[in-house]
């Protein structure tokens, strides 16, 4: 029962990983991929909803590589300088992004899905 | 709560975040931490060691030294220019790309309506299609010359997939949300057309036009003479201009007095109030599409022998003022192959070296300001034209332009025989532009300055470089060189139109250009092309220098009567003759100075008549007293750091408005067409009694000078002695974007739009207190001698390498630039012998 539970979150690390770092989807699709995949292999939305959010940690890592080095940090400042926003700003709003459509997504599938499971066992 | 509720809620609530959550992150699409905008930090490092480029033939090395200026050492010249193509992907990928779509009128596609208008001009125009038809005619007859080309665009196009595939194209293109098109062999020779086109495309025959309808031909011959003011001393080629064997064949005081716009010169009625009337609205509606303004570019360039030198060889000098951007407009580049050793600067998107030197041969260039451009009032009925007695049917040519939002507008061009209709109402006028007609006046746009580039680079000498020049079609420069033999001079090649004008005494004159719009029936069509044996030139002139600021080409007596053209007032060539001629003895160091000098030369004429003409006025107050001081112990430098040259030029700017704006205002003309400092100053010194000033000078010269300091008062304050220039006369290097945040500047700048250290600023109070910042100036100097068998030379621009923001090449020479200095720039011919070498690469092929 233990080992089952790990499932959906791994597999979400692992397709936040891949569909990242060895496709050329957007970050957007990525973070829905890791949704879908936490919703589909999570029974409650709860639990469904935490493995998105684990399945966002690589795009966090990633992130923050990027904006830990002073000229990554440089080029958040460009661009949000260009939008007339603070870098922090920009920052918030990717992340929160991010980790808000990965956790809607896993959210949508699994009331779905609970639903259909729920007419089937009626 | 039912759980089928809550989970109902659950549901929507999650849809609707989700949804939103997809909205607000659309603009954040760059920010993919490993795709992303990120990647510019690998594309800032240049990795050495090994590296695969499709097609070359042998292994091709380049060192990067420690400005990013790649020595590229190849064998095969394909295999060099390969690497080239490379390489300028590389590092200017964006820049390229938006040139070729600004040159072909694709602008709209990326920055929507903005850029429609833009677009709809270029696509009138027409410069993708003389693109086309070149890049066909050196196909099939400059096979060595195409395949130039086409070995850089492969270059070019693997540097494209490479990125793409890698996921790093240069971050611009993550923000806008596109990518490249594969290049092609035409997009080089476009961006080579819109720079000819942006140099010689006047559409001055046009504004004179406009000018003579509002204020007649008389005020016009006054304000716009044929030869400026105060420029006859000073031509390019010394003397009057006669060549031995070819003559004027009338007198020029005659031209010279003679009406240009009148209906025998141009067959054009321009006295028909309908036609006048309805050809100035014509005129207005251009002129707002193609956003004309009097023109400030314009370039430096002078040479000195032997016998005027202190190395003991021919020295050089070259700065061409144009418009100063980031990315900048010229790349740095060595190359060595079997053939040359080359270096200078090239355009990203073109594979020669345009201004630069190889170990036999420096050249460099400046406009030569002759007209190229005439305009053709067209009899049109339906789609057909009337020429030479018949109706011919009007070429009609679909562009569809894509409005990224917007989706896709189809437009007609209508051409002529000549090219491409404006029309308003009824009324057709059609351009006509070398650029376009070809080198053999047949309307298919053939030029061939690639073969002149693509053999000038070899050349090994003054023969090769007369050689090379017979190709150079557009835009007409005037090429300063020295060579390795001690010969220096100046040639100005080109495709000079000539028509056979009759004059009204009878006799026959040939003419080069036109003042006027022209009847396009037949009767005042071009006769044929200045020959090559006859452009102007000098080559080793007497006095031991020569100089080419822009200034009038030749003397009266040119074989050619050159009507048409726009030239530099001659401020810079008195300023500079001046200097060359004040030493015996010139060395690169007072060349160095010489591109630096701020000393506005009229004003040394100019400034004591308008103080003597206003100090006796009892009613000037505390601060116009003191700013009168000032400019009596001005050293006429427009230094950033003083007082005396913001009032000259809010007094020069105010007494331009003093003359001009009210009857040009009274006379309809619309926008702000003053004529040239040359002929204020003019007007200032030989008629002070001009109706321009009222009848008296010291009235409208007091006027205007309270009209300065008021206007400079509210400006900068009350305090005189903190009105320096470098307040009023700022730089601003913007990037191609406008972002403020990849631009420099604003920052107080030195000189003016008449100082050889030229810094294009308008006479225009206006300017006061407004965005106006100095856009234009030396976009790359240069200078170079040959001592013996060694060449030293010397270069700089505003800007570096790399389009990217975050390279350390992005704008690492700006400072040097700004400071007036220049770096050395060593051209050996093994790559061990590059002193600063940074990282070096071996290119090798990767099969096919």
């Amino acid at each position: 029962m233990r080992r089952k539970a790990l499932i959906g979150p791994l597999a979400s690390i692992a397709v936040g990983y891949l569909t990242l770092f060895h496709t050329t989807l957007s970050w957007q699709l990525s973070a829905v991929s890791v949704g879908l995949v936490a919703g589909a292999l999570c029974g409650r939305t709860s639990t469904a909803t935490s493995s998105s959010l684990l399945g966002s940690v690589p795009f966090l890592a990633a992130l923050s590589l990027r904006v830990l080095d002073r000229t990554g940090w440089r080029l958040l400042e460009l661009v949000s300088s260009i939008a007339g926003l603070q870098p922090s700003v920009v920052l918030g709003l990717l992340v929160l992004s991010y980790v808000g459509i990965a956790a809607s997504s896993s959210a949508i599938v699994s009331v779905v899905l609970g639903a259909i499971r729920a007419r089937k066992g009626r | 709560m039912p759980p089928r509720l809550r989970r109902a809620i659950a549901s929507t609530a999650s849809v609707l975040v989700l949804a939103a959550l997809l909205l607000v992150s659309g603009p954040l699409q760059a920010l993919h931490p490993v795709r992303g905008i990120w990647t510019e930090i690998d594309n800032a490092r240049w990795a050495g060691g090994e590296a695969r480029l499709k097609g070359l033939k042998g292994t091709v090395t380049v060192v990067v030294d420690s400005r990013g200026v790649p020595h590229v050492f190849a064998e095969d010249e394909l295999d060099a220019l390969r690497v080239l193509g490379y390489l300028h992907a590389r590092e200017r990928l964006w820049q390229m790309d938006v040139q070729r779509r600004l040159a072909s009128g694709r602008l709209s596609e990326l920055l929507g309506e903005a850029a429609f208008r833009t677009d709809l001009l270029m696509r009138v125009i027409g410069l993708h299609r003389s693109a086309r038809s070149t890049a066909r005619w050196l196909e099939q007859n400059r096979p060595d010359v195409y395949g130039a080309l086409k070995a850089y665009a492969d270059g070019v196009n693997a540097a494209i997939e490479e990125l793409r595939s890698a996921g790093r194209l240069p971050m611009t293109f993550k923000l806008l949300g596109y990518e490249p098109e594969p290049w092609k062999v035409e997009d080089s020779i476009l961006w080579a057309k819109y720079m000819a086109w942006t140099l010689t495309g006047f559409w001055y025959p046009l504004l004179l036009t406009y000018l003579a309808i509002k204020l007649g031909p008389d005020a016009v011959a006054e304000l716009y003479p044929v030869r400026h003011y105060y420029s006859e001393n000073v031509t390019v080629v010394p003397g009057d201009g006669s060549i031995a064997g070819a003559s004027l064949g009338v007198e020029p005081e005659v031209l010279m007095r003679l009406d240009w716009f009148g209906e025998w010169a141009t067959g054009v009625d321009l006295t028909d109030p309908e036609l006048s009337r309805e050809l100035a609205e014509l005129i207005e509606r251009v002129a707002e599409l193609a956003r004309i303004t009097p023109s400030e570019l314009g370039s430096n360039n002078w040479v000195v022998g032997p016998m005027r030198s202190a190395t003991g060889g021919p020295i050089l000098a070259d700065d061409p003022h144009l418009p100063l951007n980031l990315p900048s407009l010229w790349y740095e580049v060595h190359l060595v192959t079997r053939d040359y050793n080359v270096r200078g600067v090239t355009l990203p998107g073109v594979p020669f070296v345009v201004i630069g030197f190889n170990e036999h041969l420096a050249w460099g260039l400046t406009n030569s300001q002759i007209g190229v451009t005439d305009f053709y009032v067209e009899k049109v009925q339906g789609d057909r034209y009337l020429f030479r007695g018949e109706w011919r049917p009007l070429e009609r040519v679909v562009e569809e332009i894509t409005v990224r939002g917007q989706g896709v507008r189809r437009i007609t061009v209508n051409l002529t025989v000549h090219g491409p209709l404006f029309s308003h109402g009824d009324l057709h006028v059609s351009l006509k532009w070398t650029g376009n007609t070809g080198f053999n006046d047949d309307g298919s746009g053939v030029t061939r300055e690639a073969v002149a580039a693509y053999m000038l680079m070899r050349a090994r000498g003054l023969n090769d470089l007369l050689e090379a020049l017979k190709f150079w079609d557009v835009p007409s420069q005037n090429w300063a060189f020295v060579d390795r033999d001690g010969n220096f001079g100046i040639v100005i090649p080109g495709l000079f139109p000539f028509r056979v004008v009759r004059l009204p005494d009878g006799r026959e004159v040939r003419v080069i250009g036109s003042r006027s719009v022209l009847n396009g029936t037949g009767g005042h069509e071009w006769a044929g092309f200045v020959p090559f044996s006859q452009v102007p030139m000098t080559v080793n002139p007497e006095r031991g220098y020569a100089a080419a600021p822009n200034q009038l080409t030749v003397g009266p007596r040119y074989p050619y009567f050159i009507l048409g053209g726009w030239y530099d007032p001659g401020a810079r060539a008195q300023r500079i003759h001046w200097l060359l001629a004040s030493k015996a003895l010139h060395s690169v160091e007072d060349f160095a100075s010489y591109q630096c000098d701020t000393v506005l030369w009229f004003a040394r004429s100019v400034t004591p008549r308008l103080i003597a003409s206003v100090e006796r006025f009892p009613d000037l107050d505390g601060r116009e007293r003191r700013a009168l001081e000032d400019l009596r112990g001005w050293d006429y430098s427009m230094s950033r750091d003083s007082v005396a040259p913001t009032v000259f030029w809010a007094w020069f700017s105010a007494l331009y408005d003093e003359a001009f704006k009210r009857p040009f205002s009274e006379r309809g003309v619309r926008w702000r067409l003053y004529p040239l400092e040359s002929t204020l100053v003019w007007l200032i010194n030989e008629r002070p009694d001009s109706p321009w000033f009222g009848g008296n000078l010291s009235l409208a010269a007091r006027r205007a000078l309270r009209t300065a300091v008021e206007r400079l008062t509210e400006a900068l304050g009350p305090d005189v002695s903190g009105w320096s220039w470098g307040r009023v006369h700022r730089l601003r290097i913007g990037h191609l974007t406008s972002l403020d945040a990849l631009s420099i500047g604003p920052l107080p700048h030195d000189g003016s739009s008449g100082t050889l250290l030229n810094a294009g600023f308008p006479y225009d109070l206006s300017a006061l207190g407004s965005r106006t910042f100095v856009t234009t100036g030396p976009s790359w100097r240069m200078i170079v001698t040959f001592t013996g068998d060694r060449v030293e030379a010397y270069g700089v621009y505003p800007g570096g390498q790399s389009e990217n923001p975050i390279s350390e090449h992005y704008s690492d020479s700006f400072d040097e630039w700004y400071a007036c200095r220049l770096h050395r720039l060593e051209a050996p011919p093994r790559p061990d012998q590059v002193i600063d070498r940074v990282v070096t690469i071996a290119f090798r092929g990767s099969g096919t």
